[in-house]
Protein backbone atom coordinates (compact mmCIF):
# COMPACT_ATOMS: atom_id res chain seq x y z
CA UNK A 1 0.00 0.00 0.00
CA UNK A 2 2.62 2.24 0.97
CA UNK A 3 4.51 1.06 -2.44
CA UNK A 4 1.34 2.12 -4.25
CA UNK A 5 1.25 6.01 -2.52
CA UNK A 6 4.57 6.46 -3.79
CA UNK A 7 4.07 5.77 -7.51
CA UNK A 8 0.97 8.21 -7.00
CA UNK A 9 3.19 11.05 -5.65
CA UNK A 10 5.84 10.16 -8.36
CA UNK A 11 3.56 10.54 -10.77
CA UNK A 12 1.62 13.77 -9.36
CA UNK A 13 4.71 15.44 -9.24
CA UNK A 14 5.98 14.74 -12.56
CA UNK A 15 2.87 15.74 -13.64
CA UNK A 16 3.30 18.89 -12.62
CA UNK A 17 6.72 19.38 -13.50
CA UNK A 18 5.45 18.50 -16.98
CA UNK A 19 3.06 21.23 -16.38
CA UNK A 20 5.68 23.91 -15.44
CA UNK A 21 7.49 22.56 -18.94
CA UNK A 22 4.64 23.15 -20.67
CA UNK A 23 3.77 26.55 -19.27
CA UNK A 24 7.36 27.74 -19.85
CA UNK A 25 7.20 26.48 -23.54
CA UNK A 26 3.74 28.18 -24.00
CA UNK A 27 5.41 31.21 -22.53
CA UNK A 28 8.46 30.68 -25.14
CA UNK A 29 6.22 30.66 -28.15
CA UNK A 30 3.77 34.04 -26.71
CA UNK A 31 7.64 35.82 -26.56
CA UNK A 32 8.74 35.01 -29.52
CA UNK A 33 5.09 35.86 -30.66
CA UNK A 34 5.18 39.59 -29.23
CA UNK A 35 8.72 39.75 -30.24
CA UNK A 36 10.15 39.93 -27.18
CA UNK A 37 12.84 37.15 -27.15
CA UNK A 38 16.06 37.79 -28.72
CA UNK A 39 17.33 34.63 -28.22
CA UNK A 40 17.34 31.29 -27.03
CA UNK A 41 20.07 29.43 -25.26
CA UNK A 42 19.82 25.43 -26.04
CA UNK A 43 21.83 22.96 -24.24
CA UNK A 44 22.81 20.47 -25.77
CA UNK A 45 25.04 17.88 -24.58
CA UNK A 46 26.08 19.92 -21.86
CA UNK A 47 27.44 22.94 -24.96
CA UNK A 48 24.99 25.95 -24.54
CA UNK A 49 24.18 26.74 -28.19
CA UNK A 50 22.67 30.09 -28.87
CA UNK A 51 19.80 30.56 -31.53
CA UNK A 52 19.20 34.33 -31.78
CA UNK A 53 16.60 36.27 -34.50
CA UNK A 54 19.64 38.64 -35.33
CA UNK A 55 21.39 34.96 -37.12
CA UNK A 56 18.58 33.38 -38.19
CA UNK A 57 14.73 34.77 -39.19
CA UNK A 58 15.66 38.35 -38.92
CA UNK A 59 18.13 38.32 -41.64
CA UNK A 60 15.25 37.39 -43.90
CA UNK A 61 13.33 39.78 -42.82
CA UNK A 62 16.17 42.56 -43.01
CA UNK A 63 16.58 41.08 -46.11
CA UNK A 64 12.80 41.39 -47.91
CA UNK A 65 12.60 44.99 -46.04
CA UNK A 66 15.95 46.99 -47.06
CA UNK A 67 15.84 44.79 -51.08
CA UNK A 68 16.46 46.69 -53.99
CA UNK A 69 13.50 45.25 -55.27
CA UNK A 70 10.07 45.78 -54.68
CA UNK A 71 8.44 42.38 -52.74
CA UNK A 72 5.26 41.99 -51.22
CA UNK A 73 2.58 39.22 -50.16
CA UNK A 74 -1.37 39.48 -51.28
CA UNK A 75 -4.05 37.45 -49.78
CA UNK A 76 -6.21 34.92 -51.78
CA UNK A 77 -8.67 37.83 -52.37
CA UNK A 78 -6.09 40.29 -53.25
CA UNK A 79 -5.52 42.21 -50.55
CA UNK A 80 -1.80 43.34 -49.59
CA UNK A 81 -0.60 41.92 -46.16
CA UNK A 82 2.76 43.07 -46.46
CA UNK A 83 4.92 45.33 -48.69
CA UNK A 84 8.65 46.56 -48.46
CA UNK A 85 9.65 50.17 -48.31
CA UNK A 86 11.10 49.99 -52.14
CA UNK A 87 7.54 48.82 -53.20
CA UNK A 88 6.36 51.83 -51.44
CA UNK A 89 8.68 54.21 -52.87
CA UNK A 90 8.23 52.46 -56.13
CA UNK A 91 4.27 53.67 -56.38
CA UNK A 92 5.15 56.39 -54.21
CA UNK A 93 2.55 56.10 -51.62
CA UNK A 94 3.43 55.35 -47.66
CA UNK A 95 3.49 51.40 -46.94
CA UNK A 96 0.80 51.70 -44.16
CA UNK A 97 -1.75 53.02 -47.05
CA UNK A 98 -0.59 50.53 -49.25
CA UNK A 99 -1.18 47.38 -46.81
CA UNK A 100 -4.80 45.95 -46.78
CA UNK A 101 -5.54 47.66 -50.02
CA UNK A 102 -6.53 45.39 -53.39
CA UNK A 103 -3.31 44.70 -55.53
CA UNK A 104 -5.36 45.11 -58.38
CA UNK A 105 -6.07 49.03 -58.14
CA UNK A 106 -2.19 49.68 -58.77
CA UNK A 107 -2.59 47.69 -61.63
CA UNK A 108 -2.91 49.04 -65.22
CA UNK A 109 -3.18 45.22 -67.17
CA UNK A 110 -5.29 43.56 -64.96
CA UNK A 111 -5.65 40.95 -67.14
CA UNK A 112 -1.99 40.12 -67.51
CA UNK A 113 -1.72 40.12 -63.89
CA UNK A 114 -4.52 37.63 -63.45
CA UNK A 115 -3.37 35.40 -66.29
CA UNK A 116 0.41 35.35 -63.75
CA UNK A 117 -1.91 34.41 -61.16
CA UNK A 118 -3.68 31.13 -62.77
CA UNK A 119 -0.40 29.87 -63.79
CA UNK A 120 0.82 29.67 -60.65
CA UNK A 121 -0.48 26.38 -60.11
CA UNK A 122 1.47 24.74 -62.34
CA UNK A 123 4.97 26.33 -60.70
CA UNK A 124 6.49 29.62 -60.36
CA UNK A 125 4.90 32.63 -62.38
CA UNK A 126 6.99 35.26 -63.77
CA UNK A 127 6.39 38.07 -66.51
CA UNK A 128 5.95 41.74 -67.29
CA UNK A 129 2.67 44.02 -66.41
CA UNK A 130 2.20 47.31 -65.95
CA UNK A 131 1.40 49.53 -62.36
CA UNK A 132 -0.70 52.49 -62.92
CA UNK A 133 -1.01 54.58 -59.66
CA UNK A 134 -2.78 57.58 -60.29
CA UNK A 135 -2.22 57.89 -63.81
CA UNK A 136 1.57 56.96 -63.54
CA UNK A 137 2.72 54.00 -65.42
CA UNK A 138 5.12 52.00 -64.60
CA UNK A 139 6.67 48.98 -66.31
CA UNK A 140 7.07 46.09 -63.64
CA UNK A 141 8.62 42.42 -64.21
CA UNK A 142 6.91 40.49 -61.56
CA UNK A 143 7.76 37.12 -59.82
CA UNK A 144 4.79 35.38 -57.81
CA UNK A 145 5.53 32.40 -55.04
CA UNK A 146 2.33 30.63 -54.30
CA UNK A 147 2.82 30.52 -50.34
CA UNK A 148 0.21 27.74 -49.59
CA UNK A 149 -0.42 25.30 -48.00
CA UNK A 150 1.33 26.79 -45.03
CA UNK A 151 -0.12 30.60 -46.23
CA UNK A 152 -3.08 31.64 -48.01
CA UNK A 153 -1.37 34.15 -49.54
CA UNK A 154 0.89 35.13 -52.60
CA UNK A 155 4.23 36.11 -52.51
CA UNK A 156 5.15 38.83 -55.38
CA UNK A 157 8.29 40.18 -56.31
CA UNK A 158 8.63 43.23 -58.13
CA UNK A 159 11.26 44.55 -60.20
CA UNK A 160 11.12 48.04 -61.37
CA UNK A 161 11.62 48.12 -65.70
CA UNK A 162 11.43 51.98 -66.23
CA UNK A 163 15.04 52.66 -66.45
CA UNK A 164 15.44 49.70 -68.36
CA UNK A 165 12.31 50.25 -71.08
CA UNK A 166 13.72 53.85 -71.39
CA UNK A 167 16.76 52.47 -71.97
CA UNK A 168 14.94 49.95 -74.69
CA UNK A 169 13.27 53.40 -76.00
CA UNK A 170 16.52 55.23 -76.74
CA UNK A 171 18.07 52.15 -78.50
CA UNK A 172 15.31 51.80 -80.54
CA UNK A 173 15.39 55.47 -81.72
CA UNK A 174 18.99 54.99 -82.40
CA UNK A 175 17.89 52.04 -84.53
CA UNK A 176 15.47 53.51 -86.26
CA UNK A 177 17.25 56.87 -87.14
CA UNK A 178 20.64 54.42 -87.57
CA UNK A 179 18.14 52.54 -90.28
CA UNK A 180 17.12 55.75 -92.22
CA UNK A 181 20.46 56.62 -92.25
CA UNK A 182 21.74 53.79 -93.95
CA UNK A 183 18.36 54.12 -96.46
CA UNK A 184 19.49 57.51 -97.22
CA UNK A 185 22.95 56.72 -98.08
CA UNK A 186 21.99 54.04 -100.03
CA UNK A 187 20.09 56.21 -101.96
CA UNK A 188 22.60 58.69 -102.10
CA UNK A 189 24.87 55.82 -103.35
CA UNK A 190 22.66 54.61 -106.12
CA UNK A 191 21.90 58.24 -107.40
CA UNK A 192 26.07 58.74 -107.17
CA UNK A 193 25.91 55.20 -109.71
CA UNK A 194 23.28 56.76 -112.24
CA UNK A 195 25.30 59.82 -111.85
CA UNK A 196 28.71 58.47 -113.07
CA UNK A 197 27.18 55.97 -115.56
CA UNK A 198 25.52 59.39 -116.89
CA UNK A 199 28.73 61.92 -116.99
CA UNK A 200 31.48 59.00 -118.01
CA UNK A 201 28.87 58.37 -121.16
CA UNK A 202 28.68 62.43 -121.71
CA UNK A 203 32.56 62.57 -121.40
CA UNK A 204 33.09 59.52 -123.42
CA UNK A 205 31.32 60.52 -126.40
CA UNK A 206 33.64 63.52 -127.40
CA UNK A 207 36.84 61.69 -127.13
CA UNK A 208 35.78 59.15 -128.97
CA UNK A 209 34.94 61.19 -131.97
CA UNK A 210 38.47 62.99 -131.06
CA UNK A 211 40.12 59.86 -131.30
CA UNK A 212 37.91 58.35 -134.44
CA UNK A 213 39.39 61.39 -136.30
CA UNK A 214 42.89 61.82 -135.28
CA UNK A 215 42.81 57.86 -136.22
CA UNK A 216 41.62 58.93 -139.77
CA UNK A 217 43.93 61.92 -140.08
CA UNK A 218 47.24 59.18 -138.95
CA UNK A 219 45.93 56.31 -141.17
CA UNK A 220 45.19 58.04 -144.13
CA UNK A 221 48.21 60.18 -144.62
CA UNK A 222 48.52 60.84 -147.84
CA UNK A 223 45.46 62.71 -148.44
CA UNK A 224 46.00 66.95 -148.72
CA UNK A 225 45.53 68.33 -144.96
CA UNK A 226 42.65 70.79 -146.67
CA UNK A 227 40.50 67.26 -147.53
CA UNK A 228 40.92 66.86 -143.85
CA UNK A 229 39.80 70.35 -142.68
CA UNK A 230 36.43 68.82 -141.39
CA UNK A 231 38.03 66.45 -139.11
CA UNK A 232 39.84 68.84 -137.53
CA UNK A 233 36.98 71.01 -136.72
CA UNK A 234 35.31 67.82 -134.95
CA UNK A 235 38.49 67.42 -133.15
CA UNK A 236 38.64 70.95 -132.25
CA UNK A 237 34.92 70.98 -130.80
CA UNK A 238 34.91 68.11 -129.36
CA UNK A 239 37.19 69.09 -127.19
CA UNK A 240 35.86 72.69 -126.10
CA UNK A 241 32.82 70.48 -125.40
CA UNK A 242 34.92 68.21 -123.33
CA UNK A 243 36.32 71.82 -121.44
CA UNK A 244 32.56 72.93 -121.43
CA UNK A 245 31.25 70.25 -120.01
CA UNK A 246 34.38 69.87 -117.13
CA UNK A 247 33.38 73.52 -116.32
CA UNK A 248 29.31 72.84 -115.77
CA UNK A 249 30.43 69.38 -114.00
CA UNK A 250 32.64 71.56 -111.14
CA UNK A 251 28.87 74.05 -110.98
CA UNK A 252 27.21 71.41 -110.37
CA UNK A 253 29.48 70.10 -107.83
CA UNK A 254 29.90 73.11 -106.09
CA UNK A 255 25.98 72.95 -105.53
CA UNK A 256 25.63 70.01 -103.05
CA UNK A 257 25.74 71.81 -100.18
CA UNK A 258 24.46 74.87 -98.72
CA UNK A 259 27.82 76.86 -97.94
CA UNK A 260 27.53 80.17 -95.71
CA UNK A 261 23.95 80.95 -94.84
CA UNK A 262 23.09 84.76 -95.07
CA UNK A 263 20.43 87.33 -95.64
CA UNK A 264 20.26 87.89 -99.06
CA UNK A 265 17.83 90.85 -100.71
CA UNK A 266 16.86 88.95 -104.02
CA UNK A 267 16.44 92.16 -105.63
CA UNK A 268 20.26 92.78 -105.59
CA UNK A 269 20.91 89.40 -106.87
CA UNK A 270 19.21 90.09 -109.60
CA UNK A 271 20.63 93.76 -110.25
CA UNK A 272 23.90 91.78 -110.14
CA UNK A 273 22.80 88.89 -112.29
CA UNK A 274 21.33 91.25 -114.91
CA UNK A 275 24.58 93.56 -114.53
CA UNK A 276 26.49 90.32 -115.54
CA UNK A 277 24.47 89.72 -118.51
CA UNK A 278 24.34 92.94 -119.72
CA UNK A 279 25.99 91.95 -123.29
CA UNK A 280 24.02 89.60 -124.23
CA UNK A 281 20.95 91.43 -123.04
CA UNK A 282 21.54 94.66 -125.51
CA UNK A 283 22.73 92.48 -127.79
CA UNK A 284 19.08 90.37 -128.01
CA UNK A 285 17.39 93.49 -126.92
CA UNK A 286 15.90 92.12 -123.76
CA UNK A 287 14.13 93.17 -121.69
CA UNK A 288 13.97 92.19 -117.41
CA UNK A 289 11.65 93.41 -115.26
CA UNK A 290 11.25 93.00 -111.31
CA UNK A 291 10.94 94.99 -108.30
CA UNK A 292 9.78 94.11 -104.54
CA UNK A 293 11.41 91.21 -104.44
CA UNK A 294 11.12 88.94 -100.98
CA UNK A 295 14.73 88.83 -98.61
CA UNK A 296 15.62 84.81 -97.65
CA UNK A 297 17.87 83.22 -95.88
CA UNK A 298 20.07 81.50 -98.07
CA UNK A 299 23.18 81.16 -100.17
CA UNK A 300 24.54 84.50 -102.16
CA UNK A 301 26.48 82.43 -104.53
CA UNK A 302 24.08 79.99 -105.58
CA UNK A 303 21.38 82.60 -105.71
CA UNK A 304 23.41 84.18 -108.29
CA UNK A 305 24.03 80.87 -110.21
CA UNK A 306 20.27 80.24 -109.91
CA UNK A 307 18.71 83.38 -110.81
CA UNK A 308 21.78 83.72 -113.78
CA UNK A 309 21.01 80.35 -115.15
CA UNK A 310 17.07 80.83 -115.10
CA UNK A 311 17.64 84.26 -117.32
CA UNK A 312 20.50 82.91 -119.39
CA UNK A 313 17.84 80.26 -120.21
CA UNK A 314 15.16 82.20 -121.18
CA UNK A 315 17.46 84.51 -123.54
CA UNK A 316 18.58 81.28 -124.75
CA UNK A 317 15.24 79.95 -125.61
CA UNK A 318 13.85 82.73 -127.35
CA UNK A 319 11.60 83.63 -130.20
CA UNK A 320 12.87 83.95 -133.43
CA UNK A 321 12.25 87.75 -134.21
CA UNK A 322 10.42 88.53 -130.66
CA UNK A 323 12.45 90.32 -128.34
CA UNK A 324 12.62 88.45 -124.79
CA UNK A 325 10.95 89.97 -122.16
CA UNK A 326 11.47 88.67 -119.08
CA UNK A 327 9.57 89.20 -115.79
CA UNK A 328 10.11 88.26 -111.89
CA UNK A 329 7.21 88.82 -109.56
CA UNK A 330 6.92 87.23 -105.91
CA UNK A 331 4.12 86.14 -103.74
CA UNK A 332 3.41 84.18 -99.99
CA UNK A 333 2.07 80.95 -101.09
CA UNK A 334 1.10 78.22 -98.56
CA UNK A 335 -0.59 74.63 -99.02
CA UNK A 336 2.22 73.93 -101.21
CA UNK A 337 3.83 71.24 -99.55
CA UNK A 338 1.19 68.30 -98.94
CA UNK A 339 2.61 67.15 -95.51
CA UNK A 340 3.10 70.86 -94.28
CA UNK A 341 -0.42 72.32 -95.32
CA UNK A 342 0.33 75.63 -93.03
CA UNK A 343 3.81 75.96 -94.15
CA UNK A 344 4.55 79.41 -95.86
CA UNK A 345 7.02 79.78 -98.79
CA UNK A 346 8.07 83.24 -100.86
CA UNK A 347 6.75 82.16 -103.63
CA UNK A 348 8.89 83.85 -107.24
CA UNK A 349 8.17 83.72 -110.37
CA UNK A 350 10.45 83.85 -113.68
CA UNK A 351 8.27 84.30 -116.87
CA UNK A 352 9.60 84.86 -120.23
CA UNK A 353 7.82 84.98 -124.01
CA UNK A 354 10.42 82.24 -125.46
CA UNK A 355 9.37 78.88 -127.70
CA UNK A 356 7.87 76.91 -124.38
CA UNK A 357 7.95 72.99 -124.30
CA UNK A 358 5.61 70.23 -124.80
CA UNK A 359 3.88 69.43 -121.27
CA UNK A 360 5.35 66.23 -121.76
CA UNK A 361 8.67 67.05 -121.72
CA UNK A 362 8.43 69.38 -118.21
CA UNK A 363 9.44 66.35 -116.19
CA UNK A 364 12.43 66.11 -117.68
CA UNK A 365 14.34 69.28 -117.83
CA UNK A 366 15.85 68.95 -114.27
CA UNK A 367 17.68 65.68 -114.92
CA UNK A 368 21.18 66.48 -115.70
CA UNK A 369 22.16 66.18 -119.05
CA UNK A 370 18.49 65.85 -120.25
CA UNK A 371 18.19 67.80 -123.49
CA UNK A 372 15.22 68.91 -125.65
CA UNK A 373 17.41 69.93 -128.98
CA UNK A 374 20.11 68.93 -130.94
CA UNK A 375 23.55 70.68 -130.33
CA UNK A 376 23.23 72.10 -133.73
CA UNK A 377 19.79 73.88 -132.42
CA UNK A 378 21.18 74.99 -129.06
CA UNK A 379 24.17 74.43 -127.78
CA UNK A 380 24.70 73.42 -124.18
CA UNK A 381 25.32 70.43 -121.96
CA UNK A 382 21.85 69.61 -119.70
CA UNK A 383 23.33 70.64 -116.70
CA UNK A 384 21.43 74.49 -116.04
CA UNK A 385 18.55 73.71 -114.73
CA UNK A 386 19.65 70.37 -112.60
CA UNK A 387 22.19 73.04 -110.31
CA UNK A 388 18.81 75.01 -110.35
CA UNK A 389 16.59 72.15 -108.80
CA UNK A 390 19.91 71.05 -106.59
CA UNK A 391 20.25 74.62 -105.31
CA UNK A 392 16.52 74.72 -104.54
CA UNK A 393 16.56 71.45 -102.37
CA UNK A 394 19.96 72.91 -100.92
CA UNK A 395 17.57 75.81 -99.67
CA UNK A 396 14.35 73.61 -98.36
CA UNK A 397 12.68 74.78 -101.63
CA UNK A 398 11.67 73.57 -105.11
CA UNK A 399 11.36 74.38 -108.70
CA UNK A 400 8.39 74.02 -111.11
CA UNK A 401 7.91 74.54 -113.99
CA UNK A 402 4.35 75.84 -116.58
CA UNK A 403 4.60 76.21 -119.86
CA UNK A 404 3.25 75.61 -123.43
CA UNK A 405 4.94 74.93 -126.34
CA UNK A 406 5.66 78.45 -128.28
CA UNK A 407 4.19 80.27 -125.71
CA UNK A 408 6.64 80.77 -123.65
CA UNK A 409 7.39 79.22 -119.92
CA UNK A 410 7.02 80.09 -115.90
CA UNK A 411 9.93 78.73 -113.85
CA UNK A 412 8.42 78.90 -110.24
CA UNK A 413 10.85 78.77 -107.06
CA UNK A 414 9.73 78.57 -103.44
CA UNK A 415 11.24 79.48 -100.59
CA UNK A 416 10.37 77.76 -97.36
CA UNK A 417 9.69 81.29 -94.89
CA UNK A 418 11.55 80.25 -91.80
CA UNK A 419 9.73 80.86 -88.23
CA UNK A 420 11.78 83.10 -85.98
CA UNK B 1 25.54 30.79 -148.97
CA UNK B 2 22.68 32.57 -148.76
CA UNK B 3 23.83 36.37 -149.57
CA UNK B 4 21.55 39.41 -148.12
CA UNK B 5 20.44 42.13 -150.14
CA UNK B 6 18.01 45.10 -150.54
CA UNK B 7 17.73 45.63 -146.59
CA UNK B 8 15.64 48.85 -145.91
CA UNK B 9 17.33 50.64 -142.32
CA UNK B 10 16.19 53.47 -140.38
CA UNK B 11 19.24 55.19 -137.73
CA UNK B 12 18.32 57.49 -135.08
CA UNK B 13 21.30 59.93 -134.68
CA UNK B 14 21.15 63.42 -132.49
CA UNK B 15 24.81 63.86 -133.31
CA UNK B 16 25.86 64.84 -136.89
CA UNK B 17 29.16 64.12 -136.78
CA UNK B 18 28.46 60.39 -136.23
CA UNK B 19 25.37 60.26 -138.47
CA UNK B 20 28.14 61.20 -141.15
CA UNK B 21 30.38 58.41 -140.38
CA UNK B 22 27.21 55.44 -140.34
CA UNK B 23 24.97 56.65 -142.88
CA UNK B 24 28.55 56.01 -145.36
CA UNK B 25 28.93 52.38 -143.49
CA UNK B 26 26.08 51.20 -144.64
CA UNK B 27 25.48 52.96 -147.62
CA UNK B 28 28.78 51.49 -148.63
CA UNK B 29 27.99 47.87 -147.56
CA UNK B 30 26.43 45.75 -150.10
CA UNK B 31 23.31 44.54 -148.24
CA UNK B 32 21.58 47.66 -147.62
CA UNK B 33 19.61 49.30 -150.45
CA UNK B 34 17.94 51.92 -148.28
CA UNK B 35 19.21 54.22 -145.65
CA UNK B 36 17.54 57.06 -143.75
CA UNK B 37 18.42 58.76 -140.89
CA UNK B 38 16.33 60.77 -137.89
CA UNK B 39 17.75 62.95 -135.50
CA UNK B 40 15.87 61.38 -132.07
CA UNK B 41 13.44 58.63 -130.85
CA UNK B 42 10.45 61.13 -131.06
CA UNK B 43 11.79 61.42 -134.95
CA UNK B 44 12.07 57.74 -135.07
CA UNK B 45 8.67 56.22 -133.83
CA UNK B 46 6.91 58.96 -135.99
CA UNK B 47 8.00 57.90 -138.77
CA UNK B 48 7.60 54.47 -137.96
CA UNK B 49 4.36 55.16 -137.60
CA UNK B 50 3.75 57.24 -140.77
CA UNK B 51 5.55 54.63 -142.51
CA UNK B 52 3.56 51.38 -141.38
CA UNK B 53 2.78 49.99 -145.15
CA UNK B 54 6.85 50.40 -145.86
CA UNK B 55 8.86 49.37 -142.60
CA UNK B 56 11.97 49.43 -142.66
CA UNK B 57 13.90 45.71 -142.47
CA UNK B 58 16.01 47.34 -139.34
CA UNK B 59 16.21 49.88 -137.03
CA UNK B 60 19.74 51.37 -135.08
CA UNK B 61 19.52 53.33 -132.77
CA UNK B 62 21.45 55.65 -130.70
CA UNK B 63 20.36 55.90 -126.83
CA UNK B 64 21.55 59.31 -125.31
CA UNK B 65 19.29 61.62 -127.79
CA UNK B 66 17.15 64.77 -127.10
CA UNK B 67 13.76 64.49 -125.98
CA UNK B 68 13.12 61.08 -126.64
CA UNK B 69 16.34 58.79 -125.99
CA UNK B 70 17.00 55.16 -127.51
CA UNK B 71 15.27 53.15 -124.29
CA UNK B 72 12.03 55.13 -124.16
CA UNK B 73 11.74 54.84 -128.08
CA UNK B 74 12.56 51.00 -127.64
CA UNK B 75 9.79 50.90 -125.58
CA UNK B 76 7.51 52.25 -128.01
CA UNK B 77 7.66 50.20 -130.30
CA UNK B 78 8.16 47.14 -128.38
CA UNK B 79 4.38 47.91 -127.09
CA UNK B 80 2.97 49.14 -130.80
CA UNK B 81 1.84 45.71 -131.84
CA UNK B 82 2.39 46.86 -135.25
CA UNK B 83 5.95 47.96 -134.77
CA UNK B 84 7.24 45.61 -132.27
CA UNK B 85 8.72 42.84 -135.09
CA UNK B 86 11.14 45.12 -136.49
CA UNK B 87 14.56 44.18 -135.26
CA UNK B 88 16.05 46.91 -133.15
CA UNK B 89 19.93 47.14 -132.64
CA UNK B 90 21.08 50.09 -129.75
CA UNK B 91 24.34 51.71 -130.01
CA UNK B 92 26.04 54.13 -127.61
CA UNK B 93 29.82 55.29 -126.27
CA UNK B 94 28.86 53.50 -123.66
CA UNK B 95 26.32 51.69 -122.23
CA UNK B 96 25.73 50.62 -118.42
CA UNK B 97 24.83 47.10 -117.22
CA UNK B 98 21.50 48.53 -116.43
CA UNK B 99 20.62 50.00 -119.21
CA UNK B 100 21.83 47.12 -121.25
CA UNK B 101 19.26 45.03 -119.24
CA UNK B 102 16.60 47.08 -119.82
CA UNK B 103 16.92 47.13 -123.78
CA UNK B 104 17.64 43.02 -124.11
CA UNK B 105 14.12 43.14 -121.96
CA UNK B 106 12.45 45.49 -124.57
CA UNK B 107 13.01 42.95 -127.13
CA UNK B 108 16.48 44.35 -128.41
CA UNK B 109 18.42 41.75 -130.69
CA UNK B 110 21.89 43.43 -129.68
CA UNK B 111 23.54 46.41 -127.84
CA UNK B 112 26.72 47.88 -129.99
CA UNK B 113 29.81 50.08 -128.79
CA UNK B 114 30.49 53.07 -131.03
CA UNK B 115 33.67 52.23 -132.51
CA UNK B 116 37.05 54.45 -131.97
CA UNK B 117 38.00 54.43 -135.73
CA UNK B 118 36.12 54.96 -139.15
CA UNK B 119 37.30 51.44 -140.45
CA UNK B 120 35.34 49.65 -136.91
CA UNK B 121 32.18 52.00 -137.91
CA UNK B 122 32.62 49.75 -141.59
CA UNK B 123 32.14 46.55 -139.09
CA UNK B 124 28.58 47.76 -137.65
CA UNK B 125 26.55 46.68 -140.96
CA UNK B 126 28.31 43.56 -140.80
CA UNK B 127 27.62 42.77 -137.40
CA UNK B 128 23.91 43.41 -138.04
CA UNK B 129 23.93 41.71 -141.16
CA UNK B 130 25.34 38.53 -138.63
CA UNK B 131 23.18 38.94 -135.72
CA UNK B 132 19.71 39.28 -138.18
CA UNK B 133 20.04 35.87 -139.45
Amino acid sequence: MKGKDLNTQHLLEENQELKVQLMEAQAIIDAIREGEVDALVVNANGHANLYSLESADYTYRLLIEKFGEGALSISDKGNVLYCNQYFANLINLPAHKIVGSFFNSYVDSVGQFKELQDSLASGLSKGEIVLNVNGVKIPVYVSLTDLRPTLPAIGIIVTDLSEKRKTEEALELYQRKLENKVAELNETNNDLEQFIHVISHDIKEPIRKIVTYASDLIEVPNEPIESKKDNLKIIKNSALRLNSLVDDLVKYSMTTTKNSEQEIDLNEVLADVVDDLEIIIIERSAKINFRDLPKIKGSLVQMRQLFSNLISNSLKYRKVKVKPKITITATVASGVDASFQKKVFNKLSVQDNGIGMNEENIKKIFTIFQRLHTPEQYSGNGIGLAICKRIMENHGGRIEVESKLNEGSTFHLYFPVKAN
Amino acid sequence: MEVTTGLNIVIAEDDTDDANIIIKSFNRHKAFKKVTRVKNGQELVNYLKDNKSDLPDIVLTDINMPIKNGVEALSDIFHDSALCKIPVFVYSSTISPMYERKCKELGCKACLIKPFSIAEFDDIPNQIVYKLK
